[in-house]
């Protein structure tokens, strides 16, 4: 037979304070949220254009973007089949710490199941600063796809720490044969054949009246 | 007997660019420009082949930025004032150049062209461009598809699954909005593909997208039919390849149609060759020259004196033109059709921003190419993506490679020396609003904190357009993309550092409200990552 009353699973009967505070938590939490104004009424009702502009700059110079360099990353991103593009950022290091130990920065490829083990690391690039950016030319073929990096540092006792480990980026697959152009129409059905990249025409990226279209 | 198909797709996009915080501001005509160029101009051409009962296929890809533009209210105050402008800078031409009768002429072509723009767009259409382009879609002519939200760089994005996924998500509920049905197609910013971006197209329910020739022809496996088929991603959602040929011929600045020299030269203008005080209310600042749209040469040739323009013979060499290429397309499907299994489709993805606008006689070329083949006796006939999809189900499984149709085919003209900088702080940008979003999730958020985090995801969504890093490589406008780059980070910045203090300023907020008011519905929870 099935019950049709709600029984309290604890026994412990609740003093009426109890149930005050839970009543009054279930309140806070879970009260129905009226839907939000999806946008304030809009210009001139309420803002003039002066006072538009004038919190438009104080949030500008107060707020301009900064990295906020609180844990240590590093990043990869792919940009064609020769090249992928790493940042990164260390926090500062301790006043005591081995300051002036060496950043290596690493590239793996993804077959790599080591990262940490500096022998199994495929490009290593000294680095002298603790934020910055660098485009990495890979090398000539290869057939890895997918690279991730890594940043370590080298202690007093010559041993290797990794810092951070990047994602991993997956880079373009051919390269473009800066040759002949397709001839015709049934060039196109061979695989990787020699071709063009179809490039947008120059005179529609590089117009320099100062109020062209972004193409 | 109809044996292949040609696919036309107009790309239209603009960064959203909108300034109540000032009183004018010139990169509006950024907007402005395109309306009177190319979207009205598109329009008459879609309206006379509707009266005219010709039947064609066209796409056209309306970015979110775009349609938000077209719809403000502001933005549309502030076209017809500078449609007003335009007509008295020709009607004082006209007066100009009453003793030089070829001059005249063209002066009177100018004024008639600004006033026809302002006839149908105050009178015909109100000021709803939008709504023209959905009549032509429901006549069954335009299939009408989407693109990312702001037209994010979306591999470049992809350091967050969430951040790609807004991107799509939010351009297609853009679209719903705005057309009131939900796209089949999306337009890739940039035609930039990687793989794995097709499961984020499937969950937004979309059917097909765009990828330049390499992103096709270097698909595992390769394609069995070069870019004259699509392939199915493997979950359903179809890649279609830019066919080269046809690309070359209105692209190329040596080859294509567009440097004919009876075509109006977009480089000579009189904001540039009048006398100053001829020209300054319509140019920057009165001081700063500008072009100003009228433009009385043609191309005439290299390094040669350039001579008037003649609206009649450009209008011939357009037409010319279109039966050139319709001739080249037929070409290449008697071709194509001795080898494949299946009908070819020829697709041809151009910017809507040539036609009209660096293209002057783009619209007429275009009308005569959708004219021409509509005739019956024609071997081929226009198609939109998912015509063909409706028509042959089942296509080679592939996964297309990564590309774009930018210079050198991949990521590199968002990614260099002009414009590295900007990642860092994009990512770092993504990753604070993710955390915030699931930290709010937890919490009863009041209507102010919600409203706060909307617009944190707004300055996030508009930092991240394609636009800036682009303009910052071209070396054009380098300086407005920094701003605006540094301006939206730097909005995202004080709303997420508010929204953590829970010390908002309403007022503060409102004015961010106001100044970046796209996207209306924008759910920050949807920041959540999955």
């Amino acid at each position: 037979m099935v019950s049709t009353s709600v029984k309290p699973i604890s026994s412990a009967p609740l003093s009426a304070a109890e149930m005050q505070r839970i009543s009054l938590e279930i309140n806070q939490d879970f009260a129905p949220v009226p839907c939000p104004d999806k946008l304030a009424p809009s210009y001139p009702d309420i803002l003039s254009s002066q006072e538009l502009l004038g919190i438009s700059q104080i949030i500008s110079t107060g707020f301009a973007p900064s990295i906020k360099n609180t844990s240590p990353e590093i990043v990869l991103m792919p940009i064609d089949p020769e090249h992928v593009h790493a940042y990164w950022h260390l926090p500062e290091p301790e006043p005591l710490s081995e300051s002036n130990s060496e950043l290596t920065l690493s590239l793996h490829p993804l077959a790599d199941t080591h990262p940490d083990d500096p022998k199994y690391a495929w490009l290593d690039f000294f680095i002298n600063n603790r934020q910055d950016q660098k485009t990495l030319t890979l090398p000539n073929n290869t057939n890895h796809q997918h690279y991730f990096a890594s940043l370590s540092q080298t202690d007093a006792r010559q041993q290797l720490h990794t810092l951070a480990t990047s994602n991993i980026a997956q880079v373009p697959q051919q390269e473009i044969h800066d040759v002949e152009p397709v001839m015709n129409t049934a060039q196109l059905f061979q695989p990787v054949a020699k071709r063009c990249a179809a490039h947008r025409p120059s005179s529609l990226i590089l117009n320099t009246s100062g109020q062209n279209f972004k193409h | 007997m109809k044996t292949g198909y040609l696919s036309l797709i107009l790309h239209a996009h603009l960064p959203y660019v909108r300034h109540p915080e000032h009183e004018s501001f010139f990169e509006e005509n950024w907007l402005f420009e395109a309306i009177t160029e190319c979207y009205i101009p598109l329009i008459g051409v879609l309206d006379r082949l509707q009266d005219d009962q010709i039947d064609y296929r066209l796409t056209l890809s309306l970015s979110p930025p775009l349609l938000t533009m077209l719809r403000d209210d502001l933005l549309q105050q502030r076209y017809l004032k500078y449609l007003h402008s335009h007509i008295e800078l020709a009607e004082k031409e006209v007066f100009r150049t009453q003793k030089q009768a070829a001059l005249n002429e063209l002066a009177q072509f100018y004024l008639k062209f600004y006033q026809n723009t302002l006839t149908v767009y105050k009178d015909q259409y109100q000021g709803d461009i939008i709504s023209a382009f959905k009549k032509h879609h429901i006549s069954g002519q335009l299939e009408l598809i989407t693109c990312a939200a702001t037209h994010g760089f979306l591999p470049l994005l992809n350091i967050s699954e969430t951040a790609v996924r807004n991107q799509i998500n939010i351009g297609v509920n853009t679209f719903k909005s705005h057309l009131g049905y939900a796209p089949t197609g999306i337009w890739l910013p940039e035609c930039a593909y990687y793989p794995g971006v097709e499961k984020l197209l499937a969950e937004a329910e979309l059917q097909y997208f765009f990828m330049d020739t390499h992103g096709i022809l270097d698909a595992n496996p390769a394609p069995n039919n070069g870019v004259y088929a699509p392939l199915n991603c493997g979950n359903g959602v179809h890649a279609f390849g830019r066919d080269p040929d046809s690309s070359k011929q209105v692209w190329s600045s040596h080859e294509g149609y567009p440097g004919d020299f009876d075509y109006r030269e977009y480089y000579k203008d009189i904001g540039f060759d009048l006398e100053l005080d001829v020209v300054a209310p319509y140019i920057l600042d009165g001081t700063t020259r500008a072009n100003t749209g009228i433009k009385y040469y043609r191309i005439t040739g290299k390094d040669i004196e350039k001579q008037l323009y003649d609206p009649v013979i450009a209008t011939k060499k357009a037409k010319q033109h279109a039966a050139d290429f319709i001739n080249k397309r037929q070409q290449q499907i008697a071709a194509l059709t001795k080898k494949m299994d299946k009908a070819p489709i020829i697709v041809a993805p151009y910017d809507a921003e040539l036609f009209g606008h660096w293209w002057f006689e783009g619209p007429q070329w275009l009308e005569e190419v959708l004219r021409l083949a509509s005739v019956a006796e024609q071997s081929l006939a226009t198609n939109a993506c998912s015509d063909y999809l409706e028509q042959y189900s089942s296509a080679q499984v592939a996964t297309p490679a990564a590309s774009t149709w930018g210079d050198q085919g991949y990521y590199s003209y968002w990614l260099n020396d002009s414009n590295s900088w900007i990642y860092p702080y994009l990512h770092q940008a993504e990753s604070e609003m993710e955390q915030l979003a699931l930290d709010l999730n937890n919490l009863t958020v009041t209507p102010l904190q919600t409203r706060a985090a909307n617009q944190a995801a707004r300055s996030l969504l508009l930092a991240q357009a394609s636009d800036w890093p682009f303009i910052m490589k071209a070396g054009t406008t380098t300086e407005y993309a920094n701003k605006r780059i540094t301006d939206h980070l730097a909005r995202f910045n004080y709303l997420h550092d508010c929204i953590r203090k829970n010390r908002i300023n309403e007022r503060y907020l409102t004015a961010l409200e106001t100044m970046d008011n796209i996207f209306p519905d924008i759910d920050f929870k949807d920041y959540c990552p999955n």
